[in-house]
């Protein structure tokens, strides 16, 4: 929830259009008027919350028999359409103020964000300036862009037309539409977790177990490649999206000496043009005598459209091992897979190197 | 909490004004903190509790003047508590550009940064800066304070920010204000609340157990190796006969004319610092008679020759008594071995009798030797040379040969 949010109330273009255009029409046109003043109070603006009670507060602008009031919630302004995610089903008629005893909740068309007032006992009269709240519990609010899909933030405005009526619904006496705000809070949990020895991701099957903070080759067999994959999960509501990088602190490097794998080194293999594993090249110690490399299961990081079994070079330079446009609020999975590989020049030794994730969710 | 609607009266009252009379009033937003955009956070090292520089980059969402940007770190999306262990008492303004992002002009030593609120930092410029709000289109802010300590989640007592096991993702809250004095609800501008990571790492290890094989093979007679010619010396231009792995018989010898025979020496390993092969003979004599012990061949020595100077051997054994360098051996490596002087064609050295055995401290002569790994796949030459002249005894010559490979892990 944010706190001291302002509900937005939206004066819509497309009502002043009519307005404007209302002013070439004869005065003898019947106009609707508007609520003034007009306003809403929600108890929660937390997109998708459960239990939230909206409140309409509206002072009528015309005395005027009303026997049905009309609440239409919609994506747009004077719109039809209910917000997708918006739960309408469990309201009822809440503390009133303005209005007699006699009004009933008619939730007949509440799945296209209809909810009506009927007065039992037929229309009664309402002054001008009447101040009427109108109290609809239990409402669950709806989705982030479930009424802007477009919205690069994590806000969304959605609406709310009152309208009271002088009959069942035939006769306008009032109406004024209302723009209300929901907001969410960002949130991103980025989870690394070990895939065992004999899994197949993307064409490769691990040949060790890995957990979430080691990848450990073992003892490499000359010109025999070993390889292990971790599963990776982003979870965020990060509108615009991320990018998950991964890099070397420093060359996979040995205890004993300066000897260094070299970053998978393939014909023609870069982190944009990933290759098939092939054994190392080198025909020098430390110079692709020994290969670290990686495939990633992502078909949306560039390069990698056809991934099945290619490998590009991992290095100290970032390569983005998996990214996002937009938000995965139910979470994205990608496999990463090393590659380690040895010739018969690269030096005896124990080998470690530090590799980070670097996560870069965008707001 | 209940959101009160606030409405006021915008630059469209003058068109509510003139449309009074069609009964139709307008409704406008406060704005009042309006949402940034693409709003990010990238650190430099994400591994927890490590220095690492910390940058924010969002983009003006309202146009106004900006007198001050608040930053604040937070273990929640929306509170003031900063996440666990996080250091902000080091850090310093690097870089600040108003627009252009990362690669926008750096004035960051227009601002002042006031971080005596830990996990905050309020930045602040007396003059201000004018900025084109408009969401994505808005001037871009680039942020950059160095020297943060990141939080730290691997504590029993530490509240995570999220419930990840070996990550966590924390919130940095950033507001923009219309005043370098006072920062609240009627100076903010614009607001927007990012996610931060930070993570543990992975560690890569692998081991690459020593290897070393050695393998002697053998030269058949008539070979003229590659990186060892056989110029005429007026005895011989090639091996005269074949050797094997574990035999060199040279036949019958002729007095005054040179007999060669050949090994070939590969060796595969691993050993970063590269290794030596030495070879000597073994027993009181490189080659005795089988006849009698006290016949012999001896090393050779022709014009001063050592292992470390060889020589070239065009004549024979200088010896004018039997068995006293009436005989020569002689033994060269070829030019690819690594081992000095051997570079040129023809040169001889003496080779090592070493009467203590194949085990002594004594390796004998390097005839091959790498400063680090090989493959395995080249083939090095051991020549052996033999020479008699006139006063060397009639007999079957016998010796013991043995290599000695050292590897330098």
């Amino acid at each position: 929830m944010v706190p001291n949010a302002f509900i937005r109330i939206r004066k819509i273009s497309s009502l002043l259009l009519a307005v404007i255009f209302a002013t070439s029409l004869p005065f003898s046109t019947v106009q609707a008027a508007d609520f003034s003043p007009f306003g809403i109070s929600i108890s929660d603006t937390t997109a998708k919350q459960t239990g939230v009670t909206y409140t309409p507060n509206f002072t009528t602008a015309t005395t005027s028999l009303v026997q049905e009031i009309d609440f239409d919630f919609s994506t747009t302004s004077g719109g039809s359409t209910r917000p997708a995610g918006m739960g309408l089903s469990g309201t009822s008629l809440g503390a009133t103020t303005g209005l007699d005893n006699a009004w009933v909740m008619d939730l007949t068309h509440y799945s296209t964000g209809l909810i009506k007032l009927t007065h039992t006992g037929g229309a009664t009269s309402i002054p001008s300036g009447t101040a009427i709240t109108v109290a609809l519990p239990n409402i669950t609010n709806p989705a982030i862009r479930d009424c802007d899909a477009g919205s690069t933030t994590l806000t969304d405005t959605c609406y709310l037309r009152v309208t009271t009526y002088s009959d069942l619904g035939s006769t306008t006496v009032d109406s004024s539409n209302i723009g209300f705000t929901l907001s969410e809070d960002p949130y991103m949990v980025f989870k690394v977790e070990a895939v065992s020895s004999g899994t197949t991701t993307d064409g490769i099957t691990s040949t060790l177990s890995s957990t979430p903070t080691t990848i450990d080759g073992g003892t490499l067999l000359q010109d025999t490649p070993q390889y292990l994959t971790q599963k990776i999960t982003v979870t965020t509501n990060a509108p615009n999206g991320y990018s998950v990088y991964a890099y070397l602190e420093n060359p996979l490097t040995s205890d004993n000496s300066s000897s260094i794998f070299s970053p998978f080194g393939a014909t023609n293999a870069t982190w944009s043009t990933p290759q098939l594993w092939t054994d190392p090249t080198g025909s020098v110690a430390n110079s692709n005598s020994g290969w670290i490399g990686a495939n990633i299961s992502d078909t949306g990081v560039t390069g990698w459209s056809t991934t099945s079994q290619l490998f590009g070079p991992i290095s100290t330079t970032p390569r983005e091992i998996t990214n996002s446009a937009g938000a995965q609020p139910t979470g994205k999975v990608t496999y990463i897979t090393y590659g380690l590989e040895v010739n018969k020049l690269q030096p005896s030794d124990r080998y470690t190197g530090i590799i980070n994730y670097r996560v870069e969710a965008r707001y | 909490m209940n959101q009160t609607v606030r409405k006021f009266i915008s630059s469209a009252i003058t068109v509510t004004t003139a449309l009074g009379m069609t009964g139709v009033s307008l409704v406008a937003q406060v704005a009042h903190g309006a949402q940034l955009n693409s709003a990010f956070a990238q650190l430099s090292v994400i591994r927890p509790a490590t220095t690492s520089n910390h940058s924010i980059s969002f983009k003006l969402a309202t146009s106004n003047t900006v007198k001050a940007i608040k930053l604040v770190y937070s273990n929640t999306a929306s509170g003031t508590t900063s996440p666990a262990h996080l250091d902000t008492s080091a850090a310093t303004l690097t870089f600040l550009a108003e627009s252009g992002g990362s690669t926008g002009t750096d004035h960051h030593n227009a601002w002042t940064l006031d971080k005596s609120t830990p996990g905050t930092f309020l930045l602040t410029n007396s003059s201000g800066v004018s900025g084109t709000g408009g969401g994505p289109t808005g001037d871009q802010y680039y942020i950059t304070l160095s020297g943060i300590t990141n939080n730290d989640f691997d504590f029993s007592s530490v509240a995570k920010c999220d419930a990840a096991t070996d990550s966590d993702s924390c919130w940095i809250q950033i507001k923009t204000y219309t005043s370098d004095t006072t920062q609240d609800s009627t100076t903010l501008i614009d607001q927007s609340t990012v996610t931060y990571t930070i993570a543990k790492a992975v560690t890569v290890s692998a081991t690459v157990d020593p290897i070393l094989k050695f393998t002697v093979s053998a030269v058949n007679a008539g070979s003229i190796v590659a990186n060892d010619t056989f110029a005429a010396q007026g005895d011989a231009t090639a091996t005269q006969t074949t050797s094997t792995s574990t035999s060199i018989s040279f036949g019958d010898v002729t007095v005054s004319k040179a007999k060669l025979a050949q090994q070939g020496l590969q060796i595969q390993t691993n050993a970063n610092n590269g290794y030596n092969v030495y070879q000597k003979f073994i027993g009181t004599d490189a080659l005795t008679g089988s006849a009698s012990a006290t016949n012999n061949i001896d090393p050779f020595t022709g014009t001063s020759a050592t292992w470390s100077s060889p020589k070239a051997w065009t004549a024979d054994p200088t010896g004018t008594a039997a068995s006293v360098d009436s005989g020569w051996i002689g033994v060269r490596t070829s030019s690819n071995a690594g081992v000095a002087n051997f570079n040129v064609n023809d040169v001889y050295g003496p080779p090592v009798v070493d009467g203590a055995g194949a085990g002594t401290t004594n390796p004998g002569n390097a005839v091959v030797h790498s400063a680090g790994p090989d493959i395995g796949t080249n083939v090095y030459y051991v020549t052996y040379k033999i020479r008699v002249n006139a006063f060397q005894p009639a007999d079957t010559y016998t010796g013991t040969s043995v290599y000695n490979v050292v590897a330098s892990y």
